[in-house]
């Protein structure tokens, strides 16, 4: 088994659910579930009883455990539920013949039964007793709470009580998984994390996926030294093992906070990760089954809550925003002028929308409320995206000005976020909304980098203060986003703006009316798209998923398949040369069989060798660097120099400057395109080949010119496939992959292929590359 | 130029060829090859894996003039074999050529790394087999002299 080194720039792919080790409080045993053998386990199992690793292979569970244990393993070792027993009781004999007693958690995977041993160690409460009360008690105040953040907070109170963690926090997910600190319960003593923020990659992607999978984990020390599993053959799948090892990145993470034991639970809403229960201890600490089951049930419950609430929230917030929007339309309609009214209104025109500033113009001058650029500066912003961003359409917004356009960073205090409505289609009238950035919304309680005060060793690692400055650089001249519900009151504001108030003005009425329907439509479309667009993407992603992963199995396949087929193949060509040497025994019309069946194997090898390097483009490829791109093509002219000689043709280049890609693949699309240029070749005139280049803002296109005998058009894509010829064989010799390969390679590089071509008239290939990593 | 009674004359110096390959049609198949170069068979011995070809160089006093290993083998591979023999002060003169359907950049490069003497993708046609083996028969055996620290 390959081992996989973690590293600060890798460990979101770190595969954290096959460690291949456990933390070293408990045992785990993993049984086949036909036979009752133990397969796998922990090496400190071994040392437990007193044997070799090696001899506790295939070990019956009879030998391993006493009755009754054994009795209740083997009648329900084939129930897919056998994790509702748990936790059970076993008994082992230890090395020095003690009986000691384990709780035993069971789980099954593909590999087997897995059985996790922890010992009964006093944790403090009257486990059995007290649990009724406590869920009770717990499940009740946590519901019972008047406010969702009241409910956040009992349930942190009520978890730490029950785990006894130094400090249990409520940690909540922003829209791009950013997270804060929202609710902590600590014991006394201890700094305060209330309210603060860490970037996305402090729970990486894939730590993401796995709590979902698995709503609870347990790290009981973090310096506890890992046992491995015994044998180390291949990868077992822990993710629902509590005892599976935590990443060494992550354990680095919390000895930097100074953390010894975590656990946490995961908070999943509508199917997604809210967020996180994480608790905290300065010692290291142990939770027995039982507690953690109550806290996982705890985590649970408000996971339903956090729904509930949130969705009456939303609701809540749709009706206020509606409400705020009529009586803005009505005090208008009182004013003799409505702008008047807009004036007057213009605090609930804010609110309406969540924005921290509006603008707007109805008339001639542009007039601002609230917090927003100086008016020359929101004039450039409308004139640039009027013409840039809004095209046809009735609405623009965006949370990330500064993204679209470098200069408007320097409004990001007070317009990271941009809703731009305009209000007729051509005489320049609109309402902008403005929203601050985030970091200037947050609440730091005065001095964020002074309540962080952990050692920082200077050393390039995870550091509370580091992430810190990582989740300000992740919001950076951004803005809460705007949400579906908020666009879509806009639009609904506009309607009546224009239906009830501008009704009045002829001049408006004009202007408006094209515009009308286009708002019309849209506010439809976009309410259809909120209702479809999560199946969508849902549906996209799984797609997404099942190509990549039937592409590589292709990959993989051709790979084998070519690999294996080569073998028998050198066979027959070697036996089959054997007999041709030794002539003298064919009459000529079995010699000439001979060669057709000998010729036919050659052309065989030839596939299979185009095939296997076709499928190692995606598995063999070279990084991409930047290299003299002149310099590779005089290489590979020189590799064809026997090729241009026989054909007496003539190469020319007007130079292809610098090239950024995988050298050797890019040399390869060169060579198969030249070389068709010269096997291509009309009959009536000696073959020409041009070799040329244009940079283009971001890309490099490079084009092969040649005076053969061209092709229909038609045919243009088609013949990027593999094996697709549009020659005979006898005509011009091939295997149908060099064009296959040559578009492969290049859309590994992210670029693009294609021809333009003629019947008599020659073809010209052309393929884009980027010119640089970024371009990518 | 060597002329083919020079090459005869040179393989009364030498004590036998070791040829290590699990397959046993390339084992007859490198046996015609090199008696088509002159070569007798009593000149040639062959183990199919790399734990017997070890055995086989730990159990004798007479050790082979040149090995012709291949890279894929059963219980231990070509590569092992390899580094096992440079790392034996006994074995570690002993000319290795590598012999193998792989064309690997990698494999081939480990191999050199690893002190292998030469390295030869087996090749799809008969009479280039002959004429490798007779290229190995002149250099290995003929005129180089081998210089391992």
């Amino acid at each position: 088994m390959e081992k996989f080194e973690a590293t600060l720039d890798n460990c979101h792919k770190e595969p954290i659910h096959i460690p291949g080790s456990i933390q070293p409080h408990g045992y785990l045993l993993l049984f086949d579930t036909n036979t009752l053998t133990l397969r796998y386990f922990s090496e400190n199992f071994a040392a437990l009883v007193g044997l070799e690793p090696s001899a506790l292979v295939n070990t019956h569970a009879e030998t391993i455990f006493a009755s009754p244990f054994s009795e209740l393993l083997a009648s329900n070792c084939n129930s897919s539920d056998i994790h509702r027993l748990n936790p059970m009781t076993a008994s082992i004999k230890t090395k020095d013949s003690t009986c000691v007693e384990f709780s035993v958690v069971a789980s099954q995977n593909e590999a087997g039964l897995i059985l996790e041993l922890e010992q009964n160690t006093a944790h403090g409460v009257e486990i059995n007793h007290s649990m009724q009360h406590l869920m009770k008690h717990s499940l009740s105040s946590m519901v019972d709470s008047q406010s969702l953040q009241a409910s956040y907070e009992m349930a942190v109170e009520e978890i730490r009580e029950l785990t006894r963690f130094d400090r249990v926090m409520l940690y909540k997910f922003d829209h791009e998984y950013n997270g804060e600190v929202v609710a902590e319960a600590k014991r006394s003593g201890l700094n305060s994390f209330l309210h603060q923020h860490f970037p996305e990659s402090d729970i990486p992607k894939q730590a993401r996926a796995l709590y979902l999978r698995n709503p609870i984990r347990l790290l009981a020390d973090v310096d506890g030294e890992n046992s491995p599993l015994y044998p180390q053959d291949r990868a077992i799948d822990l993710s629902a093992c509590i005892l599976r090892s935590v990443s060494p990145i992550h354990c680095q993470y919390l000895r930097n906070m100074g953390v010894q034991a975590t656990m946490s639970i995961s908070i999943i809403v509508a199917g997604k990760l809210w967020g996180l229960i994480a608790c905290h201890h300065y010692e290291k600490h142990i939770v027995p089954f039982n507690i953690r089951e109550v806290a996982q049930y705890m985590g649970l419950m408000l996971s339903y809550l956090i729904s509930l609430k949130t969705s009456s929230l939303e609701a809540m917030a749709e009706a206020n925003a509606l409400t705020l929007s009529s009586s803005v339309t009505e005090r208008m309609a009182k004013e003799i002028f409505f702008v008047d009214g807009l004036r007057y209104e213009s605090a609930a025109l804010q609110e309406m929308m969540k924005a921290t500033g509006v603008a707007w113009r109805v008339e001639n001058d542009l007039e601002c409320y609230g917090q927003t650029p100086a008016k020359a500066d929101i004039e450039s912003i409308y004139r640039w995206l009027a013409e840039h961003q809004l095209g046809d359409d009735s609405i623009f917004y965006c949370h990330n000005l500064g993204e679209l356009n470098e200069a408007f960073k320097a409004f990001a205090k007070t317009a990271s976020g941009v809703l731009l409505m305009p209000l007729s289609a051509d005489a320049n009238h609109f309402i902008m909304w403005f929203r601050k950035e985030v970091i200037q919304t947050k609440n730091w309680g005065g001095k964020p980098e002074k309540s962080i005060e952990f050692l920082d060793d200077g050393s390039h690692r995870l550091m509370p203060r580091s992430s810190f400055k990582l989740w300000v650089e992740n919001v950076k001249c951004k803005s809460h986003p705007w949400t579906e519900a908020e666009v879509s009151c806009a639009l609904k504001f506009r309607n009546t703006l224009v239906n009830y108030v501008l009704a009045k003005s002829e001049r408006y009425k004009k202007l408006n009316a094209i515009l009308e329907q286009k708002v019309t439509k849209r506010t439809e479309a976009l309410e259809n798209e909120i209702t479809s667009r999560r199946t969508a993407e849902q549906l996209l992603t799984i797609a997404l998923e099942k190509a990549h992963e039937s592409n590589q199995e292709l990959e993989r396949f051709a790979f084998l398949a070519s690999h294996d087929l080569q073998e028998p193949l050198r066979k027959i060509q070697m036996f089959g040369d054997r007999i041709q040497c030794s002539a003298e025994g064919l009459n000529d019309r079995h010699a000439s069989y001979f060669k057709r069946m000998m010729d036919s194997a050659e052309r065989m090898q030839k596939l299979i060798k185009g095939l296997l390097s076709f499928s190692r483009i995606d598995r063999k490829g070279e990084s991409f660097k930047s290299f003299d791109g002149d310099n590779a093509l005089a290489e590979t002219l020189l590799d064809l120099e026997l090729v241009i000689k026989e054909s007496n043709a003539q190469v020319d280049t007007t130079g292809l400057g610098d090239v950024f890609g995988d050298r050797r693949q890019l040399q390869r699309v060169l060579l198969n395109l030249i070389n068709n240029g010269i096997k291509f070749s009309a009959p009536e005139r000696a073959p020409r080949v041009s070799i040329s280049s244009e940079r283009k803002a971001n890309e490099l296109i490079v084009a092969v010119k040649d005076n053969g005998i061209g092709f229909d058009p038609e045919f243009s894509e088609q013949i990027f496939n593999l094996f697709e010829r549009l020659h005979g064989r006898s005509a011009y010799a091939g295997t149908g992959l060099g064009l296959a390969i040559c578009k492969k390679i290049v859309e590994r590089h992210h670029g693009r292929i294609w021809v333009e071509t003629e019947v008599g008239q020659g073809s010209t290939f052309y393929f884009s590359l980027p010119i640089s990593a970024q371009a990518i | 130029m060597v002329h083919h009674h020079d090459l005869i004359k040179q393989l009364h110096s030498v004590n036998y060829i070791l040829v290590a390959d699990d397959d046993f049609d390339d084992q007859e198949l490198i046996r015609d090859a090199f008696e088509d170069n002159g070569v007798m068979e009593a000149k040639l011995q062959f183990v199919s894996d790399g734990v017997e070809l070890i055995e086989k160089l730990n159990s004798t006093e007479l050790l082979p003039s040149l090995i012709i290993l291949d890279l894929n083998m059963p219980r231990k591979s070509g590569k092992d074999v390899l580094a096992e023999m440079r790392g034996a002060a006994n074995l570690k003169h002993i000319p290795v050529i590598m012999f193998s359907t792989s064309d690997s950049e990698l494999d081939i490069k480990q191999c050199y790394l690893l002190g292998a003497n030469s390295y030869m993708t087996k090749p799809s046609q008969y009479h280039e087999l002959v004429d490798s083996m007779k290229s190995l028969l002149t250099f290995w055996l003929g005129t180089a002299k081998l210089v391992i620290d």
